[in-house]
């Protein structure tokens, strides 16, 4: 069986992580999304349209049954 | 089928198949082979995504769930987007900077060889056993209502996949994905095209909506708390989450179509793209069997969709009595339809009284209706116990094949088939790699060339392929195809996502209390799976709340047993 490397904890894989491939450190990328700078903003966006969703299936459901 | 449709249909499915080799022709290192150098951008890791979960089940049996059951499976889908967001923030940068071939490398680097090992082959399990019920689901369908050979469907959809995912690894898959989705696109909007202008010569969309509703198909969502109904608002939002977040964030024919993004905001947004369209996409597939539903009621359908099942018992054994229950569903079906329109005469009326009654006359014969069809499936059941009687597969193929244009047939019976081909490609591609990477590389050859690496790859992903097919030529299903495959993933995924769970979020934890702790958990979800009846959505969270809890008290329990050092 192949060694595996040391078991490491989530705060060394962090560390890890923070580190791309060539060694550098990787910053977390803009979303290129016009009207959305964060990441933050497209999750709060996608929220948004599962809220819209279901508010609107539920008045389907109402209008309907 | 006429000779045209057989030309849309071999055109379409051969010809991406050649394109997707011929695109990825010559040598290609490890990398390219198995993450295709990560040159995707967002809509190409989109539609990968989607195309790996849309398999031919999804666009075969989800119009017939809508048809039976209304819109209410929709709700299994509300967990997603919540999924689709926490893979975003959490699962996937991990993956990107790591650097991993596949998930379970991560569970190497953060517990143990052995903890990796388990994860790889409860997903081998669970994804080797889908794999053939994706190939089988589409082909005893289309066998059937074809007339064609059931394992010459069966090895023509499996052989193509299985080719061309060999020849070009993940990036022919990726390529292919397009196309086919591009062509699943095209003809589940024609069909939606020619259902309502057919229906329009009927009844206008206003009505067939009303009517729709009035027989119980327009409840998409149900509030209930009652844990034995398979969709709710809460098993959908909660167990749908779990199942979402362990497929799309554990399972590798899905976490090796977003790391194949050209960076980590290609992958992200490819994943946002399908945590928006979700939901609509499936809403629309199950309206049109709800829409399918109110035109069979002014076109009488036949007493069983799988006619070639009916005409079979009807020429040997129980062919008096089928007869006389087809005559009885005919007059049934006459009554329904005069109070049908009854009521929609009296929904013009602006009488409320006089509506509610006439609908209450229409759900009454409907009733009478489909107490007639449930005679006939017992009738079925009995005189061959162990074919299944249940026919809700067979509603859309039906109507394709008896209202739909020539050429467009050919088209509907190609998005059936290029579906099976992504979302089967998808998994081949997965098995291969995990196979490679997590077993073959970590444990049996672990310092070989990158071409033995590629060459081995191909022979893991062939011999996937061949386990797949010979699952699919022995197996016979009883459940709605679409259930199957998701009863199937939740008994599973649950536990993976629980060593996911702590794997990220539990730093106390070790590799031999997760371990142990995965396989008590899995050992729980089958008793559970045997003796309960809730809905199966619930074990993707039993699964990995167990795991998770019984990783707590197993490291609780090590740290107890470890001596304490004591200074002297």
């Amino acid at each position: 069986m192949k060694p595996s490397a040391a078991p490491a904890s989530p705060e060394d894989l962090r560390r890890q992580e923070a580190l791309g491939e060539s060694g550098g450190v990787i910053q977390d990328e803009s979303t290129g999304v016009p009207g959305f700078r964060a990441w933050r903003a497209i999750y709060w966006f996608v929220l948004g349209s599962l809220a819209l969703w279901i508010t609107l299936l539920a008045l389907l459901t109402r209008a309907l049954s | 089928m006429t000779p045209l449709d057989y030309v849309v249909l071999v055109g379409v499915i051969v010809g991406i198949a050649a394109y997707g080799i011929w695109r990825t022709r010559g040598p290609r290192n490890l990398s390219a082979y198995l993450k295709g150098d990560q040159t995707m951008g967002w809509g190409a890791v989109g539609i990968s995504v989607m195309a790996t979960q849309a398999s031919a089940i999804t666009f075969l049996s989800t119009p017939g769930q809508g048809y039976q059951d209304g819109l209410g499976f929709v709700q299994n889908y509300f967990g997603l987007p919540l999924a689709l967001i926490l893979i975003c923030a959490v699962f996937l940068p991990i993956y990107r900077r790591l650097n991993v071939y596949t998930a379970y490398e991560y569970l190497g680097r953060r517990f143990d060889a052995k903890t990796r090992l388990l994860g790889a082959v409860l997903f081998l399990l669970q994804r080797g056993l889908a794999a053939g019920i994706t190939i089988y689901a589409p082909a005893i369908v289309l066998s059937t209502v074809m007339g064609w050979r059931l394992d010459f469907t069966i090895l023509c959809s499996g052989l193509i996949a299985i080719v061309y995912t060999v020849c070009g690894g993940t990036e022919a898959v990726s390529i292919t994905q397009r196309y086919q989705m591009a062509i699943i696109f095209a003809g589940m909007i024609a069909a939606f095209g020619v259902l309502l202008a057919k229906l329009s010569r009927s009844v206008s969309l206003t009505d067939a909506l009303g009517l729709a509703g009035a027989f119980n198909k327009m409840r998409a969502v149900d509030f209930s708390l009652n844990m034995d109904r398979r969709y709710t608002l809460w098993s959908g939002l909660l167990g749908g989450l779990f199942l979402a977040l362990s497929y799309f964030g554990t399972d590798q024919s899905q976490v090796q179509r977003y790391i194949s993004g050209a960076s980590l905001r290609e992958s992200r947004l490819g994943l946002m793209f399908n945590a928006v369209c979700k939901i609509p996409m499936q809403f629309f597939i199950l309206l049109l069997g709800a829409l399918l539903f109110v035109f069979y009621q002014f076109e009488r359908p036949p007493v069983f969709f799988n006619e070639t099942a009916w005409k079979y018992q009807t020429e040997h054994g129980a062919g008096a009595e089928l007869r006389g229950l087809e005559q009885k569903f005919a007059a049934a079906y006459d009554q329904k339809l005069e109070k049908i329109n009854a009521w929609i005469k009296a929904r013009h009326s602006g009488n409320p009284a006089l509506e509610t009654q006439a609908r209450a006359a229409a759900v009454a014969e409907l009733d009478r209706t489909e107490a007639v069809r449930e005679e006939v499936r017992a009738v079925l059941r009995k005189a061959s116990p162990h074919a299944s009687a249940n026919d809700s597969d067979y509603i859309f193929i039906t109507f394709i094949l008896h209202h739909l244009p020539h050429g467009i047939i050919g088209l509907l019976v190609a998005v059936f088939f290029a579906a099976a081909l992504s979302s089967k490609a998808s998994e081949l591609n997965a098995l291969g790699s995990t196979t490679t990477v997590d077993v073959y590389r970590h444990i049996v050859k672990t310092n070989a060339s990158d071409a033995h690496y590629v060459a081995a790859s191909r022979w893991f992903t062939l011999f996937w392929g061949f386990v797949a097919l010979a699952f699919a030529l022995s197996a016979n299903l009883v459940e709605n195809l679409i259930q199957a495959v998701n009863i199937l993933g939740s008994v599973f995924y649950g536990v993976v996502l629980g060593l996911f769970v702590v794997a990220f979020f539990i730093r106390r934890v070790g590799g031999t209390a997760v371990f142990w702790a995965a396989l008590a958990a899995q050992a729980l979800v089958f008793i559970l799976y045997f003796t309960l009846s809730i809905s199966y959505l619930w074990y993707n969270f039993i699964g990995c709340a167990g795991c998770v809890v019984f990783s707590l008290a197993l490291q609780a329990v090590l740290d107890a047993a470890r001596p304490v050092r004591r200074a002297y």
